[in-house]
């Protein structure tokens, strides 16, 4: 299946990636080679027992939802690019 | 012997007897490091974690240190996952098994390069340069936690931690000649792991012998509340398994892990490895797993689908890089990504995207979710008729830097034995069997789900029997 370079920079738009002419080229060449790949998986019949599969979790074991008081706060802001006092700050969204 | 040649157990009880302080033990280790690391470049940081009070008592890994793989955070210390995007960033919490680890004295002891984010099958997708391989330094240790391999491969270290999406501990062990365990999904907890592809991802050991694993992973396995994925099931002893013997254990040797375009010498190593497991007294029976061939096809949309969903985090807001040039909210998260992540990353994340979204999600996703059920019922059979599996751990031995970094589809295909167990989520493990060349070739078992026990009886036996884990590079 191949890939145009059209649709990778379709692709790195809706991933929020920016990339140069150079990758574009590249990434259509090589997307379309593992995409290649992968089809292989069509020739695989639909199984019987399909989503039985999981025989790792039988049961769930949560934990309560109870909050242990934000005790990271500083920890996770002072991590941020940009902060203004306890919150993280981005430009704005809308204009005007 | 050297300190370096030392098992974990000679190494606690030297501490246990005074023999060493555990300062001693620390500076020859870091003596060692800063002297070979420069040229290997397993670690990219040498902090040492040294608690308070160290008793070497405490447990048979006390006062031993060992090298965490850069995507398995400790809180204040700078973890990257070898990504520029992660730059600077000092986590706020510890990992599970590193507070397991540190709760039985163990120390921390650097942190180890690997391939950005875990994407790769050779560390040299690195932000922060490749890792050499021990046994040849125009070679790669594997990836993706290639600086985990080196390290202890090396000697830098005497164990060390990594993680294993599709087959990123046993692939480098195999390449770089030691033991890599991957163990069942969901029994070490992956809280502190920086997520690949939630699915699949598992923390496991990197160490000389068998024996060294199942002491290490002793003290990494259990539920952990702070994972919903892990199990609440009772952690056996796994050094227990050691000294059982192979005599009528029926092993499985599936047809398909034996195919075309294998490396000769590889092959030979594997096959001699199951006649002396035959020796041992095992049964060997050749079986047949015909979804497997799928698992890498399968591995190729699980994961970037995972991984584009996981990665989106990293987004210049909260953490790592900001792009200063950006104005606007939108060119602050395609800058800061498209700048902060490298190649393979990108080129993984737009799979990912592309096979998730609308109009190519049933003819990848879902196709990719059948394989795996096709392969996980295979596994289950198969674990009716024989107590494990034994297969080649990776086609070829190490090769050199740059060869296939232009060709992701050849450079994925490395992984094509290892990948089978992350999809299905079961235990398997590589020891060393031999070389080719002068190059280490791994073997792999594979065990039912929650069967490490059987992998270290297995192993354990072929390596009593061996000598191939005594193998140490010349450097």
């Amino acid at each position: 299946m191949a890939i145009s370079e059209n649709e990778v920079n379709k692709v790195a738009e809706l991933a929020r990636l920016e990339i140069s002419a150079d990758e574009t080229k590249q990434y259509a060449g090589q997307l379309s080679a593992v995409l290649d790949y992968v089809d292989k998986l069509k020739e695989l019949p639909a199984l019987e027992n399909a989503g039985q599969g999981d025989v790792i979790h039988q049961t769930d074991e949560l934990r309560n939802d109870t909050s242990d008081g934000g005790r990271y706060q500083n920890e996770i802001l002072a991590n941020a690019p940009t902060r203004k006092d306890n919150y993280l700050s981005v430009p704005a969204v809308f204009n005007d | 012997m050297e300190l370096h040649e030392k098992s974990i157990s000679e190494i606690n009880q030297s501490l246990r007897t005074k023999e060493l302080s555990v300062e001693d033990v620390l500076a020859y280790f870091k003596a060692r490091a800063e002297k070979l690391n420069p040229e290997l470049n397993a670690f990219l940081g040498l902090e040492i974690e040294q608690p308070a009070k160290i008793d070497p008592s405490s447990s048979a890994i006390a006062g031993v240190p060992f090298g965490v793989k850069d995507n398995i955070v400790l809180e204040g210390r700078e973890t990257t996952a070898a990504s520029r995007i992660l730059k600077g960033y000092k986590p706020p919490y510890t990992a599970t098994v590193l507070s397991k680890l540190l709760s039985a004295d163990a120390i921390p002891f650097g942190r180890t390069n690997c391939d950005e984010f875990a994407m790769g099958s050779s560390t040299e997708n690195s932000s922060y340069g490749p890792t050499l391989n021990p046994w040849d330094k125009s070679r790669v240790p594997g990836g993706s936690s290639g600086g985990s391999a080196a390290a202890v491969a090396a000697g830098l270290v005497p164990y060390a931690l990594g993680s294993d999406t599709g087959g990123s501990i046993r692939q480098p062990a195999a390449l770089t000649g030691i033991v890599g365990l991957k163990p069942t999904y969901g029994r070490v907890s992956r809280y502190g792991l920086l997520s690949l592809a939630s699915s699949l991802d598992v923390i496991g050991p990197f160490t000389h012998s068998v024996a060294d694993a199942a002491l290490v992973f002793e003290h990494m396995a259990g539920f952990d509340i702070m994972d919903a994925t892990t199990v609440n099931k009772e952690v056996p002893s796994y050094i227990n398994a050691l000294d059982r013997g192979i005599k009528g254990m029926k092993i499985g040797v599936p047809k398909e892990y034996f195919i075309q375009g294998m490396q000769a010498g590889v092959e030979k190593a594997v096959k001699d490895a199951i006649q002396e497991l035959e020796n041992l007294g095992a049964e060997i029976m050749e079986v047949s797993l015909p979804s497997s061939p799928y698992g890498l096809a399968a591995y190729y949309v699980i994961l970037p689908v995972e991984a584009s969903s996981n990665l989106s985090r990293y987004d210049g807001i909260k953490y790592g890089l900001r792009n200063n040039q950006a104005e606007s909210l939108y060119d602050i998260y395609t800058q800061t990504r498209g700048e902060g992540f490298g190649r393979e990353v990108k080129r993984r994340i737009m799979l990912g995207t592309y096979a998730s979204s609308s109009g190519y999600y049933d003819a990848y996703y879902k196709q990719a979710i059948k394989a795996r059920e096709h392969i996980r019922a295979e596994f289950k059979e198969i674990f009716k008729q024989v107590d494990c599996l034994v297969t080649p751990t990776a086609p070829t031995t190490a090769f050199k830097i740059g060869e296939k970094m232009n060709d992701p589809l050849s450079m994925y295909l490395n992984d094509v034995f290892a990948v089978t167990a992350n999809i299905a989520g079961i235990p398997a493990i590589s020891v060393p069997c031999g070389f080719d060349e002068g190059l280490p070739v791994g073997l792999q078992f594979m065990a039912p789900w929650f069967k490490e026990e059987t992998l270290f009886q297995a192993a354990g036996a072929y390596e009593s029997a061996t000598e191939w884990t005594k193998q140490r590079p010349n450097i």
